[in-house]
């Protein structure tokens, strides 16, 4: 639930206050929702998001912050919730199908709605890259690993075709190309075993090329609340050994979540720091 | 007819009937051939099935468990 948390609080950085959100709620959900566990959930990524309502305050939130259309988000909620679900009996079985239908559909349609079909596409790669990797699929591993980065790639390509257009007008953020940008990064990252992730030459050319750390500083400046990205920047700058980009991701870290102070802090679907081999440099050498 | 041609006559179309009854027992070496066809298609056909109960046989690739490495999270 990190990224509900982390819509709210874009949300609440552009101006918006507890009434407008209760306000903008009301006008598309009548009943409302239950005001205490909500605000609650909004102080700490780790409260348990309000039961009765979380998957409509994701689909709300997703409405009011993105750029794409409800058709294309619709889909991204539909698969989202196959691959979150842990029982699923054939997860690879709606991948493909959802891949072959994917093909045609981002063929048509506005450029916004081609793009985040796109953004799915490179999802349902991306997704994939630790199940073939753990398996020991190398020929498989490494086409899902060359599809994501393109249709990730090409995703970018139609946002910035769409921020360009005078007709479409398309109000895409600078988060939204960081979050695609990043998303090709775990391409490359996801692919290789955590063991190597520190000596893959294809990997730092990359990071470099795509001027992540800078990126990520300047997304942390404007939303000093996305652990994430810190803990993203953290664990590239330990990679690399920059001592002093470890400090500073380390600092963003605790600034978003005070908790991030005792290394073994381990947030939801994420590894304490202290148990990722990843941050072991950054851990020697500078916290 | 006299009883001599007639007996001859007589002869000539057990002759017949007997070369018409081995043409039909005997196969034709065109059906011979197809045959021949047939058989390493029925064998295909086996050597697929086994290879689909091999493969149903392999175990299906495990999911990678969410906190088990530390991949990157896909942000949408």
């Amino acid at each position: 639930m990190a990224n509900l948390y982390s819509k709210i609080h874009r949300l609440k950085a552009q101006g918006w206050t507890w009434d407008e959100f209760l306000h903008q709620i009301s006008l598309i959900y009548p009943p409302g929702i239950d005001e205490k566990p909500s605000t609650g959930f909004t102080v700490s990524h780790t409260a348990k998001p309000p039961d009765i309502s979380a998957r409509f305050w994701s689909s709300f939130m997703t409405s009011v912050s993105l750029p794409f259309p409800a058709s294309a988000e619709a889909l991204i909620g539909l698969y989202n919730r196959q691959f979150n679900n842990p029982r699923h009996p054939d997860l690879a079985a709606e991948q493909q199908a959802l891949s072959i239908y994917l093909h045609e559909a981002r063929q048509y349609g506005p450029l916004l709605y081609r793009a985040r079909l796109y953004w799915l596409s490179g999802n349902i790669q991306l997704d994939q890259l630790g199940v073939f990797r753990k398996n020991g699929k190398l020929r498989q591993l490494k086409t899902a690993q060359q599809q994501g980065i393109e249709f990730y790639q090409q995703s970018l390509s139609l946002l910035e075709e769409a921020q360009q257009n005078t007709e479409i007008q398309a109000d895409i953020d600078a988060f939204t190309f960081y979050k695609l940008r990043q998303n090709m990064l775990a391409c490359y990252l996801n692919a290789l075993t955590p063991e190597t992730r520190s000596e893959s030459s294809k990997l730092l050319e990359y990071l470099e090329a795509c001027d992540f750390i800078c990126s990520t500083k300047q997304v942390l400046a404007a939303e000093p609340f996305q652990w994430l990205p810190a803990r993203n920047g953290l664990r590239f700058s330990s990679l690399t050994h920059n001592a002093e980009d470890c400090r500073w991701f380390y600092e963003a870290m605790c600034i978003a979540n005070k908790a991030f102070t005792d290394l073994h802090y381990s947030p939801e679907n994420t590894p304490s720091v202290a148990s990722s081999i990843e941050f072991r440099w950054a851990i020697e050498n500078v916290l | 007819m006299s009883p001599v041609r007639l007996f001859i006559a007589f002869i000539i179309s057990l002759l017949l009937i007997s070369c018409a009854v081995d043409y039909q027992q005997e196969p034709a070496p065109e059906r011979q051939t197809q045959q021949q066809q047939g058989k390493p298609a029925a064998s295909s056909i086996e050597q697929e099935s086994r290879e689909a109960v091999q493969d149903a046989a392999e175990p299906a690739l495990k999911r990678a468990p969410a906190d088990d490495d530390d991949d990157m999270l896909r942000l949408d």
